[in-house]
């Protein structure tokens, strides 16, 4: 008698603790394994690629990032003048720009003016490898 | 006697709307969690003010020293072999690249077109958005 009394308690109210504790594991555990950070991209390329692909055309377009400046065609001037200058030396708005980083210059650097012709609306850059 | 029985029921009826609550969370949780694997260094992205949705590719790490990562590769030649035969698996397969924001842009694109030499020709920079 006892039992099958007690059997029959057990099957007839299952406790939900267990099941609680098991959803909680589980919503714990994917708040701290999931990842907010608002990552996202900068197509980049380099110059091989853009060659074989599109040869290219017009007049010189070649950027520099130093740790003194940005240079266009190798004369130092600030960035809004840049962005400004680009498009008379373009033939369409898809040309493409050769950008070089030399000497300290570092990745932040680099993507600072990517982000900033891709915000003038100049997003087709190749990334051209500095000689030493 | 007859006083213990409503209480016994407001406490059930505490625990649904709990457990509802939490499924809710859970199901949002999952539904909306990136499951990505941590970078195997230490790196900090750069910022940019660019929103192009990060794609669910492969990732290549550069560290701030120059050292390459990719899957489970670790050390420049051991990343290359691995990037050929990845590259050799599927043309034009896109890959994410994720650069140290303090890393020598030179490094960048130095490996840039070692990439390019490899056939990796389809490649977008992480960035965190500012």
């Amino acid at each position: 008698m006892q039992l099958t009394r007690s059997y029959r308690k057990v099957r007839l109210r299952p406790s939900l603790t267990p099941m609680i504790d098991v959803v909680f594991l589980l919503l714990v555990f994917f708040m701290l394994a999931a990842q907010y950070s608002r990552e996202a991209t900068i197509a980049v390329r380099a110059t091989p690629h853009t060659i074989s692909d599109a040869p290219y055309v017009g007049p010189p377009r070649l950027v520099d990032v130093t740790a003194e400046g940005v240079l266009l065609n190798g004369v130092n001037m600030p960035l809004a003048e840049i962005t400004a200058q680009l498009p008379t030396l373009m033939e369409t708005p898809t040309d493409t720009i050769l950008v070089r980083a030399s000497g300290e210059v570092s990745v932040q650097m680099l993507v600072d003016l990517l982000d900033h012709l891709t915000a003038a609306g100049l997003p087709n850059t190749a990334l051209v490898e500095a000689q030493e | 006697m007859k006083l213990s029985r409503p209480e016994r029921d407001r406490m059930d009826i505490g625990l649904v709307p709990m457990i509802n609550v939490v499924f809710l969370l859970l199901i949002f949780f999952l539904m909306t969690a990136r499951l990505v694997p941590p970078p195997p260094m230490d790196i900090s992205a750069p910022e940019a003010a660019t929103d192009q949705a990060r794609r669910d590719v492969d990732t290549l790490y550069l560290s701030r020293t120059g050292a390459l990562a990719f899957n489970t590769s670790e050390g420049e030649s051991a990343v290359m072999d691995a990037l050929g035969q990845w590259a050799l698996g599927c043309a034009a397969c896109p890959l994410d690249l994720m650069a140290d924001h303090a890393a020598p842009a030179r490094d960048l694109t130095a490996l840039l077109s070692r990439l390019g030499g490899i056939g990796v020709e389809n490649i977008a920079l992480v960035t965190v958005q500012k």
